[in-house]
């Protein structure tokens, strides 16, 4: 059940939340937590029931497990180390069972020429994210930063619903309090007030915004096999803006929710767009998988303590792990790859003293980040290269008719008029969507920023009902539609 | 502004603005689902049949007290079928109700069949057996149609959520209502609703083969062809999509009475089709007589041998969608139980169908005058 759904908008959520609190009402505050697990495993269950045992055992293995290594409830003769060892592989295993095993299998059959057969396995939803939740709370618990936590509340940690599927990745730390604090047990109309208010922001992100530049890049990215100048930049921007609408559209809606049961979800992202290099765009971008790459990654493998040169491997791999931790495939390592030479080459730079003109860092950093895009989209290295050819103008510059007559005196350089095949992309609308997405990323406040200074208004009031009711209109009314009319095409 | 006030006011007033347009299709019901068409102007009917036909099957054989006893089924060779000349011929006070689609496959046809079906109100049933029945691989969807499943659901709620909350339906229903609509979907005569001939003879599609050029064109790609009636009389055809789509649908209403007819193809088309799909398409013919033998309620009617139809191209305007008089012919031996296929006759029928296809090395083009 996507958050942009109807049987989740109109049915999931408020069913949840009614019953959630009647529950509360009559003092029923374990019984409403095993409903809001329930709730949430049955959301987990709407895509594909079999993977639910899956969650089950990992949320069972990983409880007892953190609670063994804390010593808290069960009092173990093993090495505890070596406890964290087993327990950091099992949960690497299922993961990389589910999601790298056909990625190695395919790479050792074209490196050694062998016909091992690919596994084809679903990837079970979530995986990522409930495995990076899990390892962070066993390596608090061998730490002992962990309390002696209830297992309603832990498994309410791992499957509350808002964060269940997409993130943010959250942190027991900041979760488990807020399920155990009997102040969020009751109906608290400003979290629904700001929670509606949010939600209505995604969704309108990720229905109106996104789903309107995905078009594009597909289109770019799938559909063609050849793109101009401005066709291959229309489409890396689409993507660059696809994406991060639909995620931070999708995080939002997460906060939204969450906020309606008095839970706050960490926030993922800060205007990552506005980023003037590219250390300042992984503070801003995905900032809870940021945090745990840095605690649980670079910081264990020593961070920037054990000399210059170390420090930049650290940094540099933890980038090519990030990248991989995405998707299983080599687009993803080099996408990964391409952030930590940019890293390495950001902290080079800060160390030497250097500054640089902000507009320039500005464009330096968004173009970059726009281009290493290209690889974490692209399905092949093909795709990419595509893409890049048509961006770096190797494919030619074609114009638009209107243009092409103004800029005739450029055909000699390969500057041509669109020929009727090659028009692809409605360049009057695509342009202003540019310019207004743009201005807006740049100019505008955050929703998180919106969020915290939200007080109910009149303007708040309209701006939430037509976020809300132009996001409604496209989920109910445009998805439905009379086939094209084809006059009796037999 | 209080927050409880807030989150009243956006609940409120957001979801009251978003069922206006659903409650505008619910009113105005452009495919009379629910309820007779309510507009300004005369009722009309939408050309986009796959929607239309549950409309109509609602309306008249749901909702209506009228004697909608019969029911044209099939594709685009029964859509120029006209009810009106179904009920005077019949001439027994009932009225007949066309559901033909264009490119309907058998899946589609099941399930538009299955709804017409259970009002109860159906005694007898016209319905062609065209090409798509005949091969088992054939993709259930006509990629140029989306049949509208769930407007077929019984699911109430999945049925409106397609309905009502339809931007297309939303725009066609204020359209209805003021009477100003897209001419090219909708129609006021639904005794000629998705009646094509009319249309194909403004546009001189059927005049195509009058050129001495288009004819040689014909001639050039027939086929040297000796078909032998051994052949596959002995094979054993497997016809999936009619005993899942057809005979079972029979089986299940044995009161209702099932009129199936063969299109009358052009001979032409016989002796430029494929070899091994031609023994599909003859022995299809020994197929249903058999089947017409075990069920009482299947009649089987054939064409294929009225030499003045298949064997003129006149009366086509491709390989096999014939003109509407042919229409009108197939009409009144159906209802006369004339040119019945059964055991008795449909070997000799079969012989003489090969040996037309096997003598036609010609085509001609004469003019009938009607």
């Amino acid at each position: 059940m996507l958050f942009n759904s109807i049987e989740f908008i109109f049915v999931f959520l408020p069913f949840t939340f009614f019953v959630y609190f009647l529950l509360l009402n009559k003092r029923l505050v374990v019984g409403s937590k095993a409903f809001l697990v329930f709730a949430s495993l049955f959301f987990y269950s709407w895509w594909n029931i079999v993977y639910l045992p899956l969650i089950l055992s990992s949320m069972l293995f990983n409880y007892v497990l953190g609670n063994s290594l804390n010593g808290s409830k069960y009092n173990v003769k093993v090495s505890k180390k070596l406890l964290l060892v087993i327990g950091i592989i099992l949960n690497l295993s299922l993961l990389g069972y589910f999601k790298y095993a056909d990625f190695f299998i395919s790479n050792i059959n074209f490196a050694l020429s062998s016909q091992i057969e690919l596994l084809k396995l679903a990837l079970p939803l979530a995986i990522s994210f409930f495995t990076f939740q899990q390892i962070a709370y066993l390596v608090d618990s061998y730490r002992k930063e962990t309390k002696e936590y209830d297992f309603l509340n832990y498994a309410l940690f791992v499957t509350f619903f808002p964060q269940l599927i997409a993130g943010p990745i959250v942190h027991h730390k900041e979760m488990m309090p807020q399920f155990a604090n009997v102040k969020n047990k009751l109906i608290n109309y400003k979290n629904i007030a700001v929670g509606i208010f949010i939600f209505s922001i995604g969704l309108f992100k990720k229905v109106v915004i996104a789903d309107t530049f995905a078009v594009w890049a597909t289109k770019g990215f799938d559909k063609l096999d050849y793109l101009s100048f401005f066709e291959a930049w229309a489409t890396s921007l689409s993507y660059t803006f696809q994406l991060y609408f639909d995620f931070s559209g999708y995080c939002d809606m997460a906060i939204g929710a969450a906020l309606l049961f008095n839970i706050r979800l960490p926030i993922n992202f800060n205007s990552p767009y506005k980023a003037l290099d590219i250390q300042d765009f992984w503070r801003r971008w995905h900032i809870t998988l940021s945090r745990f790459m840095r605690d649980y990654i670079y910081i264990p493998l020593g961070g920037n303590r054990l000399g210059k040169g170390r420090g930049y491997f650290n940094l540099f791999i933890v980038a090519v792990i990030s990248g991989f931790w995405h998707g299983a495939g080599w687009t993803f390592i080099i996408w990964g790859a391409m952030h930590g030479f940019a890293l390495v080459i950001h902290r080079f730079w800060k160390e030497l003293g250097f500054e640089m003109n902000k507009i320039l860092a500005w464009f330096i950093t968004f173009n970059f980040v726009n281009i290493a895009w290209v690889f974490f989209r692209a399905k092949e290295w093909e795709d990419a290269v595509k893409i890049l050819k048509g961006m770096f103008g190797l494919n030619g510059v074609v114009l638009n008719d209107r243009f092409a007559i103004i800029f005739n005196y450029l055909t000699n350089i390969k500057v041509t008029s669109f020929v009727e095949k090659s028009y692809k992309f409605n360049f009057d609308i695509t342009i202003i969507w540019y310019i207004l997405i743009t201005f807006y990323i740049l100019k505008f406040k955050n929703s998180v920023e919106l969020k915290d200074s939200f007080n109910p208004s009149l303007k708040i009031l309209s701006g939430t009902v037509i976020l809300m009711l132009i996001s409604l209109f496209y989920i109910l009314y445009m998805q439905n539609r009379v086939s094209e009319f084809l006059y009796f095409d037999f | 502004m209080k927050n409880k006030l807030f989150v009243k006011l956006t609940l409120i007033i957001t979801l009251s603005i978003l069922i206006i347009p659903a409650l505008i299709v619910f009113i105005v019901d452009p495919i009379q689902l629910y309820h007779d068409q309510i507009s300004l102007k005369k009722e009309k009917f939408f050309q986009q049949q796959r929607h239309q036909n549950i409309g109509l099957i609602n309306k008249f054989l749901k909702r209506s007290d009228e004697k909608y006893n019969n029911i044209i089924m099939g594709t685009s060779m029964s859509e120029n079928f006209r009810p009106s000349k179904f009920e005077k011929a019949l001439n027994n006070n009932e009225k007949v109700l066309k559901l033909t689609m264009s490119g309907g496959r058998p899946l589609e046809q099941y399930t538009l069949i299955e709804k017409a079906l259970e009002t109860g109100k159906v005694k007898k049933v016209f319905w062609d057996l065209h090409t798509y029945y005949l091969y088992s691989k054939i993709s259930q969807k006509d990629k140029n149609h989306d049949f509208p499943y769930k407007l077929y659901s019984d699911n109430l709620f999945t049925q409106g959520l397609f309905y009502l909350f339809n931007r297309d339906y939303v725009k066609n229903s204020i359209d209805v209502y003021k009477g100003k609509v897209n001419w090219g979907e909708w129609t006021e005569n639904l005794d000629k609703l998705n009646f094509w001939e009319d249309k194909d003879i403004k546009r001189k599609i059927f005049r195509k083969y009058h050129s001495e050029k288009n004819l040689k064109k014909l001639n050039d790609k027939i086929l040297n062809r000796e078909v032998s009636f051994d052949e596959f009389w002995q094979k054993n055809y497997n016809y999936s999509n009619i005993e899942k789509y057809v005979i079972n649908v029979i089986k299940k209403y044995p009161d209702v009475e099932f009129n199936i007819y063969f299109p009358p193809y052009s001979t032409w088309f016989y002796r430029t089709v494929k070899y091994q799909d031609l023994g599909r398409f003859l022995y299809v013919r020994k197929f249903m007589a058999e089947k017409s033998s075990q069920l009482q309620n299947l009649k089987v009617f054939g064409f294929d041998n009225e030499y003045d139809i298949v064997n003129n191209i006149y009366n086509y305007k491709d390989y096999g969608h014939f003109r509407s008089y042919i229409n009108d012919f197939i009409m009144e031996n159906m209802i006369n139980d004339r040119n019945q296929l059964n055991l008795a006759n449909v070997e000799s029928y079969l012989k003489n169908m090969i040996d037309n296809i096997n003598n036609y090395d010609e085509i001609y083009f004469k003019e009938i005058k009607k």
